[in-house]
């Protein structure tokens, strides 16, 4: 089933959102992987897999956890929502866009959804808004750090109706939010960049308009060139949709194929109802800790490979340039190289151990031509391994 | 002369592109040695500075734009900030032939790692690296990272300029004056809270802060000054290029954050002769001893906070002292020498100089 079968989107829509969450998992390292599992996308793919690669080379480690936080996250349900009777959805973001829009949003509330981040949550708690969805999704562990430390938003956390919080999470993050109102999102149709993942939930919600605010990238004059890949993205997204793309956020930098419109055109009159929530149970801590055990498991041999070409890669940083030293080292790296062939193996590495540098790798391969000189990238890549495949077990050890 | 690309990941206002951009003008300004490239995601406040600094500037977000400037001929690639050592010198260890220098200061990864939280590729790119630099001796031992390639570089201020400063005295402005980016992280509501309980001792005392905002966080703020009914008191001025001014115009420093590492604007303030309230984060201790150059609090204990201020303001006397003590101890930490210690792991990496 599609992942926004029920919610009365066209299939070829749905499988265009589908296809957008599989290659935001980085599961393909090569574009034909997908154009066989996603016929009815095959117009959509070109586009996307050129954004992948122009941004991204081909991976965006929107997936990885290096920290299990999955293990531990306290939501009880998982699931998608829908917007009723197609209300309009906006996203709302933290830019200078956002302020002078503050009084018309409070007026026309009670006529659409808003989706927001948990420092929007706050802002909006400032001018009286509650939003309807807080998504939480951090491009990096080190993200979600910074917002452990920095925790003004709590409270407005708690306030929110929905909050929609990936499965990488910190639990320690989500302790003020009540247990009911707490969900991981399923599917997730994600690149690691929030707005993009809130926009494509908006889409699956079955809105009839999706719309930024405070989602500026920068000055109309002066775009931020930091922002190219999430303007790419959102571009994308709407190119492959019927739902309405309005940009709310005239000040900000222009975004491709969103449209220019204003609130009052798009709130309908009348309240909307609240968001639903198709929940399903998440599964439990033990089935969690049950499949990172087995995909730790598997690793084993791997995790061996890695720790013995990483050693051979420090000898020959040290000075070890025998053709034995150089072959012992170079024969395993090329086993950690040749292990992204398998998708399975893959999947493990990346989902299950949170390593980034060897999936790297098997998208833009070391050049053979450096020679000794790919002890660097040898131990680069099998020293995260090796790490992570102990810290997964020193985890697991703890128990569920 | 060796070609030196020195990777950042932005031009902005913060502590590490502070100090190397000092260390890079400590470099113009002796014999030259190396050509210094300087690639960055984004520009910044300091943008102007670095193209002086150094040979080029070169702003490039996107693979296929700084992907070139990698593969250029460098003999050494100077990595700075764990974000664009993850993202760049996977690239550059897999394709190039320069050697490369990973720094590790007090960025995300060096300040949770301080704090207990390890984020495991930090430590791996060290493993990817020729040659390693820390900011600190305790930053260093928070990481295991290859023996006999790892230089702790000591922190760097450009400590020299505020030397010339004289001390505060009576007739220096009963005010507190706090640089630092305005972000949530910094807990500059703790100091306006402070502030406003010592109003009531302390009539004319005032408080400034100086830095660039973050776009939200002066809206805060100004809404607590608001609440507590301190306008008249507290100055929010936005970032300065220079702010000799504002510690001239200042008898202490204070900086109330919840995260730091050791902060190149409490140096500086310790170098004009000012004494210095801290909170204990980061590596603060390692420049500032409790009761001899200010103090060290709590972070987030505002009644301590405003105790150690009132002793300070209701003894100038004792705070001159700790202030001389202050300069004295900044002086240690000169950018000159750190600036030093740095080009010989430039060199070290690619088998200039012996280790």
């Amino acid at each position: 089933m599609s992942v926004a079968g029920g919610f009365n989107r066209p299939r070829v829509e749905s499988a265009v959102l589908d296809l957008f969450a599989r290659i935001g998992r980085d599961h393909a390292i090569d574009r034909d992987e997908l154009d066989a599992l996603e016929p009815d996308a095959s117009a959509a793919l070109p586009g996307m897999w050129a954004a992948y690669e122009r941004h991204w080379r081909g991976f965006c480690g929107s997936r990885l956890d290096p920290q299990f936080c999955h293990l531990d996250h306290p939501a009880r349900i998982t699931g998608s929502i829908r917007a009723a009777n197609g209300a309009p959805v906006v996203v709302v973001g933290t830019g200078p866009s956002l302020t002078p829009a503050l009084p018309d949003l409070r007026r026309l509330r009670s006529g659409l959804y808003i989706f927001t981040s948990p420092r929007g949550a706050e802002v909006l708690a400032a001018a009286g808004i509650v939003p309807d969805l807080v998504l939480i999704e951090h491009q990096t562990a080190l993200d979600a750090q910074f917002s452990l430390r920095d925790q003004s938003h709590r409270q407005s956390l708690a306030l929110s109706p929905l909050v929609a919080a990936d499965a990488r999470t910190p639990a320690a993050l989500l302790r003020s939010v009540p247990a009911a109102r707490l969900f991981v999102p399923d599917p997730l149709p994600s690149w690691g960049l929030w707005p993009a993942t809130a926009v494509s939930l908006g889409l699956l919600s079955g809105a009839r308009s999706v719309a930024l605010l405070g989602i500026d990238l920068g000055s109309r004059e002066r775009p931020d060139p930091l922002q190219a890949p999430l303007c790419d993205l959102l571009g994308l997204l709407a190119t492959q949709t019927t739902v309405a793309c309005v940009d709310l956020g005239g000040s900000g930098a222009p975004k491709p194929h969103w449209l220019g419109a204003t609130l009052e055109l798009i709130a309908v009159g009348g309240a909307v109802p609240p968001l639903l929530l198709d929940a399903r149970p998440m599964p439990p801590a033990a089935a969690r800790h049950a499949h990172a055990l087995a995909a730790w498991q598997r690793l084993a041999p791997l995790a061996a490979d890695a720790r013995v070409t990483f050693n051979a890669a420090c000898q020959v940083r040290d000075g070890d340039t025998s053709p034995r030293g150089r072959a012992r080292m170079m024969d395993g790296f090329d086993r950690l190289l040749s292990a992204g062939a398998a998708i399975r193996e893959r999947i493990d590495v990346q989902d299950s151990l949170g390593a980034s540098f060897l999936p790297r790798f098997w998208r833009t391969p070391p050049d053979p031509a450096l020679g000794e000189q790919l002890w660097r990238s040898a131990a680069l890549a099998s020293h995260e391994l090796v790490h992570q495949h102990h810290a997964l077990g020193q985890r697991l050890e703890r128990g569920a | 002369m060796m070609r030196v690309l020195h990777v950042i990941e932005s031009l902005g206002p913060g502590g590490i592109e502070t100090t190397f951009l000092n260390v890079l003008r400590a470099w113009r300004d002796a014999p030259a040695w190396a050509t210094h490239d300087v690639l960055s995601w984004s520009g910044g406040a300091l943008e102007g500075a670095y193209q002086q600094a150094a040979d080029a500037v070169i702003l490039a977000a996107e693979p296929e734009a700084w992907e070139p400037v990698v593969l250029a001929p460098y003999d050494v690639i100077h990595f700075t900030f764990e974000r664009c050592a993850c993202r760049m010198l996977p690239f550059a260890v897999s394709r190039s032939r320069a050697a490369v220098v990973y720094g590790k200061g007090y960025d995300m990864g060096g300040m949770f790692r301080r704090d207990g939280f390890a984020w495991q590729p930090d430590e791996s790119l060290m493993w990817g690296a020729d040659r390693v630099t820390f900011t600190t001796a305790s930053l260093a031992a928070r990481f295991v990272a290859p023996q006999n390639r790892s230089t702790v570089l000591g922190k760097a201020a450009a400590v020299q300029r505020f030397a010339a400063l004289e001390p505060p005295d009576l007739a220096t402005p009963r005010r507190i004056v706090c640089v630092a980016n305005l972000h949530a992280r910094k807990r500059l509501g703790d100091l306006v809270q402070a502030v406003a309980r010592l109003r009531t001792e302390f009539h004319d005392l005032s408080v400034r802060f100086v830095g660039a905002d973050d776009g939200y966080e002066a809206c805060r703020l100004g809404a607590l000054v608001a609440e507590l009914d301190i306008v008249a008191a507290c100055e929010i001025v936005g970032r300065r290029a220079d702010v000799a001014a504002d510690l001239a115009a200042s008898r202490i420093f204070a900086l109330p954050s919840g995260c730091e590492g050791v902060p190149t604007a409490m140096l500086e303030a310790m170098a004009a002769a000012r004494p210095v309230v801290m909170t204990d984060v980061g590596d603060v201790r390692s420049a500032v001893t409790d009761g001899v150059e200010g103090y060290v609090v709590a972070a987030g204990d505002v009644g301590a906070l405003a105790n150690r201020l009132r002793t300070l303001l209701a003894d100038p006397a004792l705070a001159r002292e700790m202030g001389l003590a202050g300069r004295r101890r900044a002086m240690g930490h000169d950018v000159v020498a750190v600036a030093s210690r740095l080009r010989s792991v430039l060199e070290q990496a690619t088998g200039r100089r012996a280790a």
